[in-house]
């Protein structure tokens, strides 16, 4: 095929023209009909229609919203999305925590107590947190995007580029919602995360659903699976050594 | 795998700036910050006694922020070694960016990428045996 920018033949599937740079839209290969989010086009439906629509679909239509999720247009929209709803996420928490923070010690055992006694989230620890807290949210919107990523390039699971698994996590903020919860809040927002990163993953890229899966479970995968591994090796060791002993 | 000299295009996202950024960041936190006072331990150590592959990453870029590069490595080969070429992208990016120079770009093909991603594999076991081994 020929890049449309300047003119010269380039390699089929190329995102980019080798030549020029120019980005090839034609060679992503996802599929059409995706539209912009209702937060995406917040301009025409209002600010607070716009990030509610978008976050009853995130959480109760996560197939059909991400199936129609652009996964090109920019990194602003969805950062932005992912600021807010994290940033009503962590005024939940740091109300919960403040608020709760009696109850809560009241249950534990006197040993849990005096741990809490060092918990960083108490006075200044705390303050500092919720300053930094938007800056923490975007880097780690970065970096968790980052690692996603490359578990998925691992897998083969990649076909819609660095900016579609952005926009995933971005939007799979919403979960964040879920720390107006208190107690279990925080729990049911992390699981319901992982769901909709890996129906997000599946649809965005346009891969199955056990690829996104298992770029998301990769980390723990790696980690455990050779943990089994080296206490198999570790105990057939151990048989052999024994069996040697029994026969002498 | 085909290298050539690539023009940048408008709008295009600088990631070796983004993530190059943030590398930088996180080595300005390990000098000015007792990160190591207020790093919670590893959990999966904690349980096994075995390190997990990230083990050592603290302590990997405090000793990076101060400049001892080698004990650096010692702690975690491949986290120091990722914020090092992250920072160096970082300069990159910058330079290419304010000067408006091409910038190197590669292609890789199908059994290209399958080498990198054995290769990519294969080195994080082995940074995770380092680090089993070593401690």
């Amino acid at each position: 095929m020929f890049c449309p920018h300047c003119g010269k033949e380039i390699a089929d599937g190329q995102v980019f023209c080798q030549h020029c740079g120019a980005r090839l839209a034609e060679a992503a290969p996802i599929s059409g009909g995706r539209e912009k989010t209702y937060w995406e086009d917040r301009e025409s439906r209002g600010f607070i229609s716009g990030l509610s629509a978008t976050l009853k679909d995130v959480l109760f239509r996560p197939s059909v919203f991400f199936k129609r999720m652009p996964v090109t247009g920019g990194l602003t929209d969805p950062l932005l999305y992912a600021l807010i709803i994290g940033m009503v996420g962590v005024i939940f928490f740091y109300f919960w925590q403040l608020l709760l923070q009696g109850t809560m010690q009241s249950m534990m055992m006197p040993e849990m107590r005096a741990a809490a006694g060092q918990n960083m989230f108490r006075g200044i620890g705390m303050a500092a947190l919720a300053f930094f807290s938007p800056f923490l949210i975007i880097i780690g919107l970065f970096i968790a995007s980052g690692i996603l990523h490359v578990c998925l390039m691992l897998v083969k699971g990649s076909r819609a580029g660095f900016e579609a698994t952005f926009r995933v996590v971005a939007y799979g903020y919403s979960t964040n919602i879920l720390l107006v919860i208190p107690f279990c809040g925080g729990l049911l927002a992390a699981v319901w995360a992982i769901v909709l990163t890996i129906i997000g993953l599946r649809e965005a890229h346009e891969t199955t659903g056990g690829k996104a899966a298992f770029a998301v479970f990769l980390p723990v995968i790696v980690c455990c699976g050779l943990f089994i591994m080296a206490i198999v090796m570790f105990m057939g060791a151990a048989a052999l050594s024994l069996s040697t002993i029994v026969q002498k | 795998m085909r290298i050539f000299l690539q023009k940048r295009t408008q709008g295009r996202t600088e990631f070796g700036i983004i993530y190059g950024g943030i590398a930088l960041l996180a080595i300005c936190v390990g000098r000015f910050v007792p990160v190591l006072a207020l790093a919670p331990s590893c959990v999966f150590r904690d349980i096994t006694g075995v390190p997990c592959p990230t083990c050592g990453a603290t302590r990997s870029v405090v000793h990076l922020a101060r400049g001892e590069f080698l004990a650096s490595f010692g702690m975690n080969p491949l986290v120091s070694l990722c914020f090092v070429i992250a920072a160096l992208a970082f300069f990159y990016s910058l330079i290419t960016l304010i000067v408006g120079i091409r910038r190197i770009g590669f292609i890789l093909s199908e059994q290209e990428k399958n080498i990198v991603r054995s290769g990519t594999v294969a080195l994080i076991l082995a940074n995770w045996c380092y680090l089993i081994l070593s401690r």
